[in-house]
């Protein structure tokens, strides 16, 4: 999900007619983001379950709180709800903390990263892959999960991640670095 | 360049986000290092990997229920529940 004013733009549309009590807006705007808020959460807790808990309490919470919401931009504010209500899962679900979310970050050097994905591979490897993939996302401490998926499978700018996560851009940078670091080696087993 | 500097930037240069000048001390270090060019190799995979993630469709029952649910919260809030 690139930066789109268009997108942006329609959004506020849809939640001015919100306001003004037109129900249909809303079930546009819900149209809009169900998908995706549904994968974020899918990503982030590899259960259909509790992702589609998840993605139903996100939009209630949305809904209840549309009179209160007064930023300009519809996404991030959405995909805030819908992350903050999966590190919840995940926290009710792992009692203690791992050793790697204990871990200092915020001296690192920031990186800039953006995405490259011009790496040609097999189709049916690559369909294979999507259980690795999933089982490497799930061996990620909550924080570095989070922003591996708003960054890669949801596409979101780091802008838009540091406003989700509540964290500085430098924060973002480096937690990516990590995570995509550990996924390579679990992935790849090389060092 | 040597390793340690490379690794710290490999990330970056995967994502386009080096200067040029940086780009060709990162390109001409992993032209003559195997172990580098593996770990670059390997990142590239993984992200490539990450990004070709299908998306996983809700399912119908779901979505379903959650239309229901919606209109349920409005129509309570409509009476002023």
């Amino acid at each position: 999900m690139r930066d789109d004013p268009e997108r942006d733009r329609k959004d506020v549309r849809l939640l001015e007619q919100c306001r003004q009590g037109h129900l249909e807006a809303f079930g546009e705007l819900v149209e809009r983001y169900r998908v995706r808020i549904y994968n974020l959460a899918y990503r982030m807790l590899h259960s259909r379950e509790e992702a589609e808990d998840v993605t139903q309490e996100t939009f209630l919470n949305v809904y209840r709180s549309l009179g209160n919401f007064r930023g300009e931009r519809l996404a991030p504010w959405i995909y805030k709800i819908a992350s903050n209500l999966c590190l919840d899962h995940l926290r009710r679900r792992r009692p203690s903390v791992s050793l790697d979310e204990r871990s200092g970050e915020d001296d690192d050097t920031a990186r800039e990263i953006a995405d490259r994905t011009c790496v040609p591979e097999d189709e049916a490897l690559a369909a294979a892959l999507g259980e690795d993939i999933q089982r490497a996302i799930d061996s990620l401490p909550p924080k570095y999960r989070s922003v591996v998926v708003l960054r890669h499978i949801e596409d979101l700018p780091y802008e838009d991640i540091a406003e989700v996560l509540g964290v500085p851009l430098g924060t973002v940078k480096t937690r990516l670095f990590r995570a995509r670091e550990m996924l390579r080696v679990r992935l790849d087993g090389t060092r | 360049m040597d390793c340690a500097e490379v690794y710290r930037w490999l990330q970056a240069y995967l994502d386009y986000s080096v200067t040029a000048e940086q780009e060709r001390a990162v390109e001409a270090h992993i032209r003559g290092c195997p172990s580098c060019r593996r770990r670059l190799l390997s990142l590239a995979r993984t992200v490539s990997a990450l990004e070709r993630a299908d998306r996983v469709p809700p399912r119908v029952e779901f979505t379903l229920r959650l239309r229901r649910t919606l209109e349920e919260e409005a129509e309570r809030r409509r009476r002023g529940g």
